[in-house]
């Protein structure tokens, strides 16, 4: 009996073993993507280790389950869902600004790099619904129903907040001839 | 299409170099440590049905917690995924002493895992010294620990069209993001699911995040659109200094707010005003002292906001 314990333990330990190293497989190749898109979220280096860390953690204690299934899209919608939260429970974690939070670009042509240092402004200057909204429709390439799910707001809002935050984003030189619908203003929801 | 497109390409260029700032096996600790507080709240909830505590139960059941368990993701107004209820203030004297001090870092000391990455600016809080003498600790993970501890007394708020009693009171903060504030304003619950009758289950935190906590004025307005089964909707915040009466408008007539001194800080003047039909649209609030004089609304009055 104690031989039996002893091989169900060892090929408990071995599983173990083997899910940790799948875990730190899919951290290894999953955080940039992850990383981009919690800086887009949150406009902040730290802000954003947080969230994505904060993500991981989550994904991992759920690895059973998701491991199987598309790992890195359950961890995104984590990452997101905790970035809202944050916003409507803790104000402080971060707040549209008009200052740049951090300049880290490597060296690249200098235009490019002047590009990419006014997008970073037009997109430190969004509020943090118009980002995520931006986020989720743009970046991550929701369905406006998803992203209104995500944030907690109809569909209208969905529209008329983004159609808002790509105005702003126009002042951006690599985003100045966007289309920007002319969407009906929609009434603010209160939840 | 194009739009999008290019709005996407162009936000996938932003920014070129960032890493984790942790290890897989760090993570992975955590990520533990959740997996264990979600089975503990399985084995509670699960624990409370079976001895048939119905009403109780309900309210446990109810607030979100099973939802959460199941949909880690889910986000929501409540903060109440309270992995362990807030410890009952039975002592709330203890906790009133006049804050006079600079931080005192009463916190436990955290596990490596939960410390946060950031560091904390090198800024001047302007007034000084900040607040924490007879604060309880301060939650070092706000998504671990989300239910902080009453600071000072409970003040209460009413019931809510749902008959949950409602509180306000003050709790500690502790994180390096926020090196100016010490201290935030909680809506919450009487926590009736437990049978006790001090326990609270926050829902709405409101604190400043920029300057200093104690500056003269507004700080921290928002609405609270409800939360832990709670129907109705709140605005709150605080106001530092000697406000008597404050007022906000709704849909353009000035509605009076509650003030009350809070226990822990008597010039911080925590305010609230609730309504149980549709929110209606929120003006800016202003304060005025005993003898009505209007009163400086400080930097951070502003409108507010969706919480």
């Amino acid at each position: 009996m104690d031989g039996l314990d002893e091989a169900a333990e060892g090929s408990k330990d071995a599983a173990a073993a083997a899910a940790a190293a799948e875990f730190t497989r899919f951290v290894t190749e999953s955080s940039p993507r992850l990383l981009r898109t919690a800086w887009l979220l949150t406009s902040h280096r730290e802000h954003a280790q947080d969230l994505t860390q904060l993500a991981f953690a989550k994904t991992f204690a759920a690895w059973r389950r998701v491991r199987s299934d598309d790992a890195e899209a359950y961890a995104r919608r984590v990452m997101v869902n905790s970035y809202i939260d944050w916003w409507r429970r803790a104000p402080w974690r971060e707040r549209p600004t008009a200052h740049l939070p951090e300049q880290n670009v490597v060296p690249d042509h200098a235009g490019a790099i002047d590009e990419r240092r006014a997008l970073t402004t037009a997109l430190a200057q969004l509020t943090r619904k118009e980002r995520t909204i931006v986020v989720l429709r743009y970046y991550l390439d929701l369905s406006e129903a998803d992203v209104a799910a995500h944030v907690g707001v109809s569909v209208g809002t969905v529209k008329s907040t983004a159609s808002k935050a790509l105005a702003k984003l126009r002042r951006a030189p690599t985003l100045s001839d966007i289309d920007v619908p002319d969407f009906a203003p929609a009434l603010e929801e209160h939840q | 299409m194009t739009s999008r497109r290019t709005i996407r390409e162009e936000l996938g260029q932003l920014p070129p170099d960032l890493d984790l700032g942790t290890t897989p096996e760090k993570i992975m600790r955590r990520g533990r440590r959740i997996r264990l507080t979600r089975q503990g709240l399985v084995v509670g909830a699960a624990a409370l049905a079976v001895v048939g505590v119905t009403t109780t139960a309900a309210t446990l059941t109810g607030h979100g917690t099973a939802t959460n368990v199941i949909h880690p993701a889910a986000g929501g107004l409540n903060i109440g995924l309270a992995s362990s209820p807030a410890p009952a203030p039975t002592s709330v004297s203890a906790r009133t002493s006049a804050p006079t001090s600079a931080p005192t870092s009463a916190s436990a000391a955290p596990s490596p895992s939960d410390v946060p990455t950031s560091t904390a600016p090198a800024v001047t809080c302007v007034p000084e010294p900040q607040v924490t003498t007879g604060a309880p600790p301060a939650p070092q993970n706000f998504d671990l620990s989300p239910n902080p501890q009453p600071w000072g007394g409970l003040i209460n708020v009413g019931t809510d069209s749902n008959g949950l009693q409602v509180v306000m009171y003050g709790y500690h903060i502790d994180d390096a993001v926020l090196p100016c504030t010490h201290f935030g304003v909680m809506l919450g619950t009487k926590d009736l699911s437990t049978g006790a009758t001090s326990g609270v289950t926050g829902m709405y935190a409101a604190n400043e995040f920029s300057g200093s906590d104690i500056a003269p004025g507004f700080h921290g307005t928002g609405l609270s659109g409800g939360g832990n089964q709670v129907l109705d909707w709140y605005v709150v915040g605080y106001y530092v200094g000697p406000a008597a009466s404050i007022s906000l408008p709704l849909d353009g007539v000035a509605a009076p707010a509650t003030v009350v001194p809070w226990s822990a800080n008597p010039n911080v003047k925590i305010w609230w005003v609730t309504g149980k039909a549709k929110v209606p649209a929120l003006g800016t609030p202003s304060a005025k002292d005993a003898n009505g004089k209007p009163l400086p609304s400080g930097l951070h009055v502003g409108t507010p906001g969706v919480g």
